[in-house]
């Protein structure tokens, strides 16, 4: 503001004295131009004939003195006062700033060559006067410059608080609108925006439909564990009423047998709605990022405990020579694709292979797991992970929740879930997710 | 009471012997510390009312007052201003242009008041030079030799009437010898920059044989006793006051325009009483210094006043303060115009 305003201050009084130099300088300049006209040749001599006009001119400067000197070729004194012994060259106007008794004068220096019979060289003309008038001219030009562009500057001001309240009204519509909604209400806002901070509210409403798949996600979550985690808390409950009243000793470690297994099938149960919170979690708070589909496959494989699951199995892993991107997040992609190891040893029928494909002219790549048995129903494959989810609790080994799972996965990375029957009778399931680029672009 | 001790002090110092050699007067307390020194051109006999007025009005102080020549005064203000010396605290000249070429070299110091910020423009310069009076300058004719109706109302009239009767008028107008009178000079100057019958009015002049005195006193004498007819460019004030005691005196402001010359007073630079010399300009400018004036008909209302209201309808041109008048005073120039004069009138 300062800086602005010292800038202003030396640009006013630059353009002031400019301005009244030049003005001065044409005064000066008229006179002496009159007063060279006026010098004739009489009998062999420079004769000044004053003109009272140039005088007039000077004395438009009110309260300035006035000096004129007019020398003959030797620079003697014709007439007037104080020659300087400066020349101008001829038919060009000089002008001199000196010092006359502590007053600054400005000086016109103008020659006139004569080239007579009786007479031929230059006759120098000063005429100068002190610089009262230009100093005022210029004070007056200066001060009037910085009252116009101290109102300026008011205006610009003014409209600059008028922009701001305008433009910054649609902001507080949005803050009445975000006051006035439903806590849960996470539809996106609409409110008319200037196009200056459109991107701000597109910016909060990718926020709130990130919310709000994520609430949607939970509560879905939260339903689904309920209902799964009911049945096999009801039978338990049941199992364990039942071996209240019993007697008989085979009976009951029959009963505890089966309360094993329902609290063996409820842990896997429990462990997995955790690992779907994960990947909700996970997918929708952490950044995508390139992942080698490989790498994801060794890493499900690696994880996977195939001792839990009953033994050893033979598994085959079937990956391409070069590395297959995905943008995504490696602990949600391995985590689905344990899951659908899981189900195939658990439900399929050996060989087990987990494949890795990338179709470059789709753009998409594959991660799959496939086995000999026959699978899964084919009208059961559309809304396969919800249906799953929903009766996963009932069985006693409580399978089901993973594909549930990997639908999450799937549909976190813009994939989906891909199920096919292979030519020999096999049963393939797996996830598609598009193609990163190859190269990083880094 | 008190005024009349003053007068009759002043009286009393006029009529010592020293008088008749050095012009000059002191009036009011001589032992007073504070003495105000004044230089002037205008006859002490004619100044002496403003003088004791202005000591009446300051009763603690002394005044002294120098009677000069226009030329005298300008030369010791000149010479004192160059060499950085101190002579008198105010000068006041009817040479205006002289007074205005004080100014221009630096030599005087400037004065403001109430008063003098009342003055025209055309009447001060820089606050250095201020017009104290208003005196036309007039045509004066002899009454009884010319009926005033057939007295000249322009100078147009003038030129007519002095080709007309040239036989009648030869050697029997008068005007200032503008080489020795510097009022003259100046008027006939203004003239010569006014006015396009210039050329005719001299070129009638010396056809009429016109006789130049250095005086004012001189031609209006010479009107009255009938030795002229008609005085041309006289310092109106003069005339009027002596028109007032000798109705042989006619006194006409030409109607085609008059030039009015307001005296100048300046402060020096080195005055040793600047504030009494400040005192006394705003004195003369009070209504009681116009009182005086108007008195001694160099004035008749106030300087603004004056100007802008003529009584009987002439066209008044008061001379300006300002350097314009400094092209009368070029060497070249005053020479080639006394040339031209001279030719014209020999």
């Amino acid at each position: 503001m300062s800086l602005g305003g010292g800038l202003a201050l030396v640009g006013a009084e630059l353009y002031g004295h400019r301005a009244a130099e030049r003005a001065f300088d044409k005064i000066l300049a008229g006179a002496a131009f009159e007063v060279a006209r006026s010098i004739s040749i009489v009998d062999g001599d420079p004769v000044v004939d004053l003109p009272t006009s140039a005088f007039e001119l000077l004395a438009l400067s009110a309260d300035d003195r006035v000096m004129y000197a007019v020398a003959d070729p030797e620079g003697r004194l014709l007439t007037g006062a104080n020659p300087l012994g400066i020349l101008a060259p001829p038919g060009e106007i000089r002008f001199v700033d000196q010092v006359d008794r502590g007053e600054p004068v400005r000086y016109a220096v103008l020659t006139r060559m004569f080239s007579e019979r009786t007479f031929s060289g230059p006759v120098t003309v000063y005429v100068g006067h002190t610089t009262i008038g230009r100093q005022a001219l210029q004070s007056e030009i200066v001060s009037n410059a910085l009252i116009l562009l101290l109102g300026v500057c008011v205006v610009m001001m003014i409209l600059a608080l008028i922009a701001v309240r305008v433009s910054l009204a649609p902001l507080r519509q949005i803050e009445a609108a975000l006051r006035a909604r439903d806590p849960m209400d996470l539809t996106p806002i609409d409110v008319e925006v200037p196009a200056e901070i459109e991107a701000n509210v597109a910016a909060l409403n990718r926020f709130m439909r990130r919310l709000s798949r994520r609430v949607n996600a939970m509560q879905r979550l939260i339903a689904d564990a309920s209902h799964q985690l009911q049945t096999p808390i009801a039978a338990l409950v049941v199992h364990t009423r039942t071996a209240m009243t019993t007697e008989d000793p085979s009976a009951l470690r029959n009963i505890a047998q089966i309360s094993n297994q329902r609290a063996l099938g409820l842990g896997r149960l429990a462990s997995q709605l955790l690992s779907q919170a994960m990947v909700i979690h996970r997918t929708d708070s952490i950044s995508m990022e390139r992942v080698d589909l490989r790498d994801v496959a060794v890493r499900a494989e690696e994880e996977t405990d195939f001792v839990a699951l009953g033994g050893v199995y033979e598994t085959w892993l079937v990956l391409p020579e070069d590395p297959v991107w995905v943008l995504g997040e490696k602990f949600s992609l391995a985590e689905g694709v344990k899951n659908l190891l899981n189900n195939a040893l658990k439900y399929g029928v050996a060989p087990y292979k987990l494949i890795v494909e990338a179709d470059e002219a789709r753009g998409a790549a594959l991660v799959a797991v496939e086995d000999c048995g026959p699978g899964i129903k084919e009208e059961l494959w559309s809304d396969l992970a919800v249906r799953f989810a929903r009766t996963a609790g009932s069985s006693s080994s409580g399978a089901g929740l993973g594909l549930s799972i990997v639908a999450s996965v799937a549909e976190a990375h813009r994939g989906r879930i891909q199920i096919e029957r292979t030519p020999a009778g096999g049963f393939r399931i797996g996830v598609s997710l598009p193609l990163a680029a190859p190269e990083d672009p880094s | 009471m008190k005024r009349l001790a003053l007068v009759l002090a002043a009286a009393i110092s006029a009529a010592s012997p020293g008088f008749a050699q050095d012009r000059s007067i002191v009036v009011g307390d001589e032992q007073s510390d504070q003495q105000l020194h004044i230089i002037g051109s205008t006859d002490l006999e004619f100044i002496w009312p403003l003088l004791v007025g202005f000591v009446a009005f300051r009763s603690d102080i002394s005044l002294k007052y120098e009677e000069l020549t226009t030329k005298e005064v300008y030369e010791r203000a000149k010479s004192a201003c160059d060499e950085g010396r101190t002579d008198g605290d105010l000068w006041i000249s009817s040479a205006i242009d002289l007074q205005v070429s004080l100014v221009n070299d630096l030599c005087a110091q400037p004065h403001r008041s109430r008063m003098t910020e009342a003055l025209p423009d055309w009447a001060k310069w820089r606050n250095e030079v201020f017009g104290l009076t208003f005196e036309p300058a007039v045509l004066v004719y002899n009454r009884a030799l010319i009926a005033p109706d057939q007295a000249p109302r322009s100078r147009f009239d003038l030129v007519d009437l002095l080709r007309a009767e040239s036989a009648g008028f030869r050697g029997r107008i008068a005007t200032y010898d503008i080489e020795q009178a510097g009022v003259g000079y100046l008027f006939a100057f203004q003239d010569a920059q006014r006015a396009t019958t210039f050329g005719r009015l001299i070129e009638a002049f010396g056809r009429a044989e016109a006789d130049v005195k250095c005086c004012t006193a001189d031609i209006v004498d010479g009107v009255a006793n009938g030795r002229y007819l008609i005085g041309y460019n006289v310092l109106g004030s003069y005339a009027r006051a002596r028109a007032k005691d000798d109705d042989r005196i006619g006194v006409v402001e030409l109607e085609d325009y008059t030039l009015v010359l307001s005296r100048a007073a300046v402060v020096p630079r080195q005055a040793r009483n600047a504030g009494l010399a400040g005192a006394f300009i705003d004195f003369t400018l009070s209504a009681e210094g116009r009182r005086i004036l108007i008195d001694l008909s160099m004035l008749r209302q106030s300087i603004a006043e004056d100007a802008e209201h003529p009584s009987n309808g002439e066209k008044l041109e008061p001379i300006a303060l300002s350097p314009v008048l400094l092209v009368g005073l070029d060497a070249h120039k005053r020479a080639s115009f006394i040339q031209l004069w001279k030719e014209s009138l020999d």
